[in-house]
């Protein structure tokens, strides 16, 4: 009788036991599954948005292929952020192509080496947001068309760009040239295509083939 | 730079303007009619009534941070409109869209068309000249058909007649020539297809072939025909990659899952415990399983032997039963009535 009892306790000792490990085998299995889910969850999840469509830092590079359909030329051209200066409370970020570029008022006016003036929507913008400037004998245009334009540029997808319709014209004529700029938020330009007008159906297009950005 | 360069390309490409945009300023803003403004006007002819005015509001210049330079002026548009009305102090224009109250000082642009008289002018010279060279290249073209027609007209009429039989010989030995070699090119072309198609038949007659998987994608072919070992290395025609997308804001967190990823397969013995254990706790589970129903096995092999137990208590109790006389007198009435 006595035997038979120790015998069912060791049973039972070793089937709790046993109960046990599974659980914890079981429970390892289960987190580790879970774990993969949320791993891949996280790679392709929706990006949330950055309010800065220009980021402008010392190192910053882009790389862009510019594309002539007309004469079947190449270009590729090289844009980095070579140095830093704050002057009366602005910081100015000067290329290496001689431009420079500061923000203000959540626009980033980037300024050529011989004057011309370029004004990026750099923050957070909506359909519609328009801006309007003359510069050296140009009446030039800015509003923003699209806020969630899908933009591949290389191998490569940019989602939520932000695409602003430039409308140019000499300030004493009505003839109007107008190109589309694309940018995507925490990168910068991403694209720009001529638009169509009555010398060509074609225009230049400018892709994105490489950038670096030390803020990421 | 490139960017004044593109933009410069394009302003380059104005070729021909017909239209030009005349800017002024608002003189007055009639009072109690926001809809409704006069602006200054230096030519009256260059302005008809009905023309459309965009009226705009200078903004704070933009400044060259370092030079101080003033290189563009932001302009806000304060609304549209049309000319309804000019007299000498300017042209009444209404405004037919108006983004803000327009004030005086604003900008006003529009637009007159003007003919360039010496465009005209050119254009005509132009054509003229033209049609002077027309005809006077006809009339070259008239004198030298007369002049041929009159050479011919000398000719012998013999000689004229063996002039046409050479020609005729002439076409005659072309056409032959062509046909020549016509039967030619379809002869070699024969020759060809027979020879492919004996080479063929020898080849399959004797060929032997063995392929082997060098690689995922590669395969080396051996074909053996008489004497001759052809080595092939075949690449598969399809080959499936996966599509990159990179989320422009989910570049950091790809790389860190990426790190991360790195960093796991790098610690191998404890993701090696941790599927061992895991795989031995599922065992463990089977074996509990097993266990229970042995446990469940033995728990009832001992109530049965309980039930045993039982029974024989009760038989000895049914037999205590049996010697009762009611009991038994009971059975025979029941036996009776049956």
């Amino acid at each position: 009788m006595e035997k038979s009892l120790i015998l069912r306790r060791v049973i039972g000792i070793v089937g709790c036991v046993c109960l046990i490990v599974a659980s914890f085998g079981i429970w390892q299995l289960i987190s580790k599954s879970t774990k993969g889910v949320d791993k891949d969850r996280s790679l392709y999840k929706t990006p949330s948005v950055v309010e800065d469509y220009y980021p402008l830092g010392v190192g910053n590079y882009w790389i862009y292929s510019i594309e002539d359909p007309a004469d079947d030329r190449s270009l590729e051209v090289r844009r980095q952020i070579v140095r830093h200066e704050r002057r009366d409370q602005q910081d100015i970020y000067f290329f290496e192509d001689g431009s420079l570029a500061y923000r203000q008022d959540g626009k980033v006016y980037e300024i050529g080496p011989e004057g011309q003036v370029d004004v990026v929507f750099a923050s957070r913008s909506g359909i519609g947001d328009y801006y309007a400037y003359k510069s050296q004998g140009y009446h030039i245009e800015k509003r923003v068309s699209a806020v969630d334009t899908l933009i591949k540029a290389g191998d490569r997808n940019y989602n939520n760009c932000l695409q602003v319709i430039t409308s140019f014209r000499r300030s004493s004529t009505s003839k109007v040239y107008a190109y589309a700029s694309y940018y995507a938020p925490g990168i910068g330009l991403v694209g720009r295509q001529q638009l169509p007008n009555e010398l060509s159906d074609i225009g230049t297009v400018e892709l994105l083939k490489d950038f670096s950005l030390r803020s990421m | 730079m490139f960017r004044a360069n593109v933009v410069f390309v394009f302003f380059l490409t104005v070729v021909v303007t017909h239209a030009e945009l005349v800017t002024s300023r608002i003189l007055r803003v009639n009072d109690g009619d926001d809809a409704s403004v006069i602006i200054e006007v230096d030519d009256p002819r260059t302005l008809e009534i009905g023309a459309g005015v965009t009226l705009l509001r200078e903004g704070p210049p933009i400044i060259h941070p370092i030079s101080g330079a003033v290189l563009g002026v932001p302009h806000e548009p304060v609304g549209f409109g049309d000319v309804r009305l000019i007299d000498k102090l300017g042209a009444t224009v209404i405004l037919s869209k108006v983004f803000s109250k327009p004030v005086l000082g604003d900008v006003a642009e529009y637009e007159f068309m003007l003919p360039d008289p010496s465009l005209v002018e050119n254009v005509s010279s132009k054509s003229m000249s033209d049609i002077v060279d027309i005809v006077h290249g006809l009339e070259e073209t008239v004198k030298n058909y007369a002049r041929s027609q009159n050479t011919v007209s000398v000719y012998p009429v013999f000689a004229k007649e063996v002039w046409d039989e050479i020609n005729s010989l002439r076409s005659y030995l072309v056409s032959i020539d062509e046909r020549l070699i016509q039967y030619e090119i379809r002869q070699q072309e024969d020759q060809k297809r027979n020879l492919q198609i004996a080479v063929d038949d020898l080849r399959r007659e004797s060929a032997r072939e063995l392929i082997l998987r060098y690689d995922e994608d590669t395969d080396v072919k051996f074909e053996v025909a008489g004497n001759t070992l052809h080595l092939t290395v075949q690449r598969d025609s399809l080959v499936v990659s996966e599509a990159k997308t990179v989320e422009p804001d989910g570049l950091m967190e790809g790389l860190e899952a990426i790190e991360t990823e790195e960093i796991k397969s790098d610690s191998t013995w404890f993701s090696h415990l941790l599927s061992m254990l895991g795989s031995t706790s599922v065992l463990a589970g089977i074996i509990v399983v097993i266990l229970i129903v042995v446990m469940i096995l033995y728990f009832i092999k001992q109530n049965s032997e309980k039930y045993d137990e039982v029974v024989d208590d009760f038989g000895e109790d049914y037999e205590d039963l049996l010697d009762d006389d009611d009991y038994t007198m009971a059975q025979e009435l029941e036996s009776r009535d049956k």
